[in-house]
């Protein structure tokens, strides 16, 4: 007989469905896009477009049908969380649930930052480092009121940042058509699929497709989810790989590469031949870069109200308003993001440690994908009656095969994806050697945590909580 | 009754507790604001240190790790390379740069290269000797690809980069603006306020207890959360503005030096991010004690 959670048994009369497929695949896209991250894929020219490409098919694709078939088998709330505990129990289950949720102490500060350099190039000013902070800090709380509200008008919100976001993509595109300027003239590099040559931008290319499993964490809150989850991965996965192609291509066409900023690229492009239209696509950013925020603390907060529900957690990370918002949840992201804002801007000598803290953030999150790659096989074997006793299981076609191709691509593609951040620091500030000890150190000390909370709720519950919940 | 009502009446029935609440959370503010005080303190003089010990210069030319100081001495671990110093000298009149050895022996520790450089000579030098050009934060290949770094200080974003990383992180480990008395004081009175805090937190809730968990089991789980909130909000904003018109007295009194008092303005300016930061922190120590406390009923 099948165990279940007790997120599976108490999550569902919890909260409402409400989630359909656009606002499935608006939300997907949000995590996924950047609207400003087509800059950072300009760096060594169009090879961009090239490796953009191929970390579609490498890394998102096995992602995207590893995730589609473990959140249709298993559609509860926590996604990565209960398929690994699922596959491979308890404790690696909160692991790779704390490793998926961790970086989201990283992408809040990363919104915000990217928000308040684009107010900085709109208005024309360069703000103090006060000012700076104080910014920052009212985009993170701003963002986590639009969190707090129901999730039907939060996503309301998100839905229509998809149009501005993507529109951003067109614009710069079609600037660049309408002005006929080749600053970054098309060369072979736009066909060049050499990932030992690039590597540097396919990691990048990884580093901006990561999120694909992340919609899954709102699992009970999705209607029908076999055709919205579908939706979401084919039609997401269409617009941002469209968005993110015109948008590099835009940016290139208008800017020279290597003189391009990675962080106002988009709106610097579109600023040089229409001023009053670059300031528009500047305004846009922020707007869409907020929904992207809005999105990531309404999905990474379900997480740690599973964790709650599961007891691995103080109990107040469970704590619903009548709306359905696990409002305690979305308040520990808050305050860990102003936190991070605080501590990291106003040192400047933490600038490296900062870029150190990004890395072994985004190397957690890899490594949490290794779970989805491993739980697959383990969940197929060990739940086989499930897949066939379930119509609304959607399975990797091809029988075996083509499921071990997916697993074997995740595992290498994923090992690569860690490989280009050890091998390329991000700052000139620190030695390629210090850089991976440290960061090394940094992954390790994130795991213990996660470690650490685990075995002290294990003991603060006396070992009663496992497989509590049977039927 | 209003959830505001509710919490005008129970501060009447309770003001002893929520003043000693106050005061707790006034620390916490008041410590905040004296460690950044003597942070803003700490960033002037280390400005003016800067600026005099690089004076007239526009770039640092540096070995791949940068500048390396142990114990305030210049280290010789990782100097500039003797043929860059060589042909430097070769390429460029001896005006326009000085060369800086290190403490301990004869090797060259770092270049200051002058604003009388012209900028063209200087890209072909560095091309050809394979230096790196910064002038902000730049994703490298790997550092040793490069025989050095040249600093652009003009337009760094980062003036601490020139330094090694380990000499950056020690500055963060050591914390040097609190690495004087009264920053040291400052620092005490910070992590005693917070366990005092949130003490006080914990007594706190002690007298709401019941009604809370009243709230909870008859599903008034929203006017839980908002008196909680509304109360947290006001005691904070209470401290918050108690801290913003003391701790300028409170400075006059320990030190009448003008230049401590000009940086307190700037100081208070960064304890404002600490004002929903805290209050949020004791919603949910709140939060959660009403719920463990319900659990017990239930």
């Amino acid at each position: 007989m099948e165990t279940k959670m007790l997120t599976e048994v108490k999550s569902p009369g919890l909260l409402d469905r409400v989630l359909r497929r656009f606002d499935l695949m608006s939300l997907y896209f949000a995590l996924i896009f950047g609207a400003y991250g087509a800059a950072q894929m300009t760096a060594e020219g169009w090879a961009g477009i090239p490796m953009l490409i191929l970390a579609a098919v490498t890394f998102l694709l096995p992602t995207a049908l590893a995730a589609y078939e473990l959140g249709t088998l298993f559609p509860g709330e926590g996604g990565i969380y209960i398929w690994t505990h699922k596959a491979l129990g308890p404790v690696h289950g909160f692991i790779s649930g704390w490793l998926s949720w961790v970086p989201i102490f990283f992408l809040l500060p990363l919104g915000a930052s990217t928000i308040v350099a684009h107010v900085e190039l709109v208005l024309g000013i360069k703000l103090s480092l006060s000012a700076n902070i104080l910014l920052q800090s009212g985009v993170i709380i701003a963002i986590t009121i639009i969190s707090c509200i129901k999730l039907v008008f939060s996503q309301r919100y998100i839905n229509w940042m998809f149009f501005v976001s993507f529109a951003t993509a067109v614009i710069v595109f079609g600037v660049a058509l309408y002005s006929g300027k080749h600053a970054t003239p098309v060369d072979a590099s736009l066909f060049d699929f050499n990932v030992l040559k690039h590597g540097a931008m396919y990691s990048a290319a990884i580093l901006w497709l990561l999120g694909v499993e992340v919609p899954f964490n709102m699992g009970d809150e999705i209607k029908d989810h076999k055709k919205s989850a579908g939706f979401m991965l084919l039609v997401g996965t269409l617009a941002l790989m469209f968005a993110y192609i015109i948008g590099i291509a835009g940016v290139l066409l208008l800017l020279p590469a290597g003189s391009i900023n990675a962080v106002t690229g988009v709106t610097d492009a579109v600023k040089s031949i229409s001023p009053f239209l670059g300031l528009a696509v500047g305004v846009m950013i922020c707007f869409a870069v907020s929904s992207q925020d809005v999105a990531y603390m309404n999905a990474y907060s379900r997480l740690l109200f599973v964790s709650g529900l599961e007891k691995r957690m103080p109990p107040v990370m469970s704590y619903l308003t009548s709306k359905k918002v696990p409002v305690a949840a979305i308040l520990v992201q808050c305050v860990g993001g102003i936190l991070v804002v605080v501590f990291f801007t106003t040192q400047q000598n933490l600038a490296a440690t900062f870029q150190l803290y990004i890395a072994s953030l985004i190397v957690v999150w890899v490594v949490s994908l290794f779970y989805l790659m491993i739980a697959l096989p383990l969940i197929r074997k060990k739940f086989a009656q499930k897949y066939q006793d379930n119509d609304s299981v959607w399975r990797i076609p091809g029988r075996s095969a083509i499921m071990w191709l997916v697993v074997i691509l995740g595992f290498f593609f994923n090992f690569v994806a860690i490989y280009y951040v050890f091998a390329n620091p991000f700052t000139a500030d620190i030695s390629a050697a210090e850089w991976r000890r440290w960061l090394i150190s940094m992954v390790v000390v994130v795991i213990l945590a996660g470690l650490a909370i685990f075995f002290i709720g294990e003991k603060l519950n006396h070992g009663e909580l496992d497989e509590s919940a049977q039927q | 009754m209003t959830s505001l009502q509710y919490i005008i009446k129970f501060y009447r029935a309770k003001t002893r507790l929520l003043l000693l609440s106050v005061l707790c959370l006034f620390c916490c503010y008041a410590s905040v604001a004296l460690i950044f005080t003597f942070a803003s303190l700490v960033e002037q003089r280390t400005s003016a240190a800067f600026n005099s010990h690089f004076a007239g210069a526009r770039y640092i030319l540096s070995g791949p790790a940068g500048i390396v100081f142990s114990s305030g001495r210049l280290q010789c671990s990782k100097p500039v390379k003797t043929a860059l110093s060589g042909s430097l000298s070769a390429a460029f009149p001896s005006t326009v740069f000085k060369i800086v050895k290190c403490d301990a022996g004869n090797a060259d520790a770092y270049i200051q290269l002058n604003t009388a450089l012209p900028q063209q000579a200087l890209a072909a030098y560095c091309n050809h000797h394979k230096i790196k050009m910064l002038s902000g934060f730049t994703k490298t290949d790997s550092l040793s690809a490069y025989d050095g770094y040249l600093y652009d200080l003009n337009n760094h974003q980062n003036k601490f980069s020139i330094f090694s990383f380990g000499n950056q992180l020690s500055a963060a480990v050591l914390g040097t603006e609190t690495s004087s008395a009264i920053g040291g004081f400052a620092k005490l009175i910070f992590f005693s306020a917070v366990l005092l805090t949130f003490y006080m937190t914990l007594l706190y809730f002690r007298e709401r207890k019941t009604e809370a968990a009243v709230f909870i089991i008859q599903g008034y789980i929203d006017t839980n959360l908002k008196i909680t909130m509304i109360d947290s909000c006001i005691q904070n904003l209470f401290a918050f503005l108690l801290t913003i018109a003391c701790v300028p007295l409170i400075l006059k009194a320990v030190s009448a030096s003008p230049q401590e008092i000009s940086a307190v303005s700037g100081g208070l300016i960064y304890i404002i991010p600490y004002l929903p930061l805290i209050t949020i922190v004791q919603i949910l120590v709140l939060l959660n004690q009403s719920l463990s406390y319900a659990a017990k009923f239930r």
